[in-house]
């Protein structure tokens, strides 16, 4: 018989979620100030996206699976489940296309093409979201 | 993972989850997309919900099943069901829920 899996508790994921803030947030103090004796300032830039963007991408991944108690509170759980599994993708993509642009495109390519391809995934689910609610209205 | 894994291995728990995709259903509802018994449907749905991958909703005498999978979950069922992986293995289901088929009379 395999042992049941368990979600960990909501306050686990708070305590986790705050730890790896306190991560980003150090790892981003400490290269800033190895930098630019140590480390160069594009380095330091691309590793805190590529660390940024596994975080968001870890977060992302979880969304569909970590938010399924919110659906008792949606009157129409089938529309419900589409909205957050589709959310939970566009984040995965989105992360996915902040993180390759620090590794593979040049500085000044990556320093504005990574947000835009995040950006274009908050509002691929902010449109489709909104889509929903006009159909709701209709 | 390994439970993840192993509930993903079954091609009746997968074909589960892709009915789920849709949206909630009821067991019975799910059960009737399958000729097993609902004793296996059981043990099915409590191998799911033992991966963490449906979660089980009582509404009066009736329980809802909803999908509950992560993004990498959802793309390693993706990767099973295309390949067909099926893997032959003593725990995918408990031993008495498993259907044995009548064997074959002689001549």
């Amino acid at each position: 018989m395999m042992p049941a899996k368990q979600s960990p508790s909501p306050r686990t994921m708070r305590i986790r979620a705050l730890v790896h803030a306190a991560l980003i947030i150090g790892l981003a103090v400490a290269m800033t100030l190895r930098s630019p004796d140590y480390v160069s300032r594009e380095t330091t830039n691309r590793i805190l996206g590529i660390v940024t963007g596994f975080f968001v991408l870890y977060y992302a991944n979880a969304a569909s699976k970590t938010l399924a108690p919110l659906s008792r509170i949606a009157c129409d759980p089938a529309t419900e489940q589409m909205l957050r599994r589709f959310m939970a993708w566009a984040l995965v993509l989105g992360s996915l296309g902040y993180i390759l642009p620090w590794v593979f495109a040049p500085f000044k390519t990556a320093m504005w093409l990574a947000p835009a391809l995040l950006a274009t995934a908050l509002l691929t689910v902010g449109i489709r979201i909104g889509m929903r609610k006009r159909g709701s209205r209709a | 993972m390994s439970t993840v894994f192993k509930a993903l291995a079954d091609p009746t728990r997968r074909k589960v989850l892709q009915l789920l995709r849709q949206r909630p259903m009821s067991a019975g509802e799910l059960s009737e997309h399958f000729e097993v018994s609902k004793p296996t449907m059981s043990a099915h749905f409590a191998v799911l919900v033992g991966a963490d991958l449906i979660e089980a909703d009582k509404q009066g005498r009736t329980i809802i099943y909803r999908l509950k999978m992560s993004v990498l979950e959802e793309t390693l069922l993706g990767f099973a069901q295309t390949f067909g992986l099926q893997i032959a293995h003593p725990d995918s289901l408990p031993d008495d829920s498993v259907d044995h088929p009548a064997p074959a009379e002689g001549p």
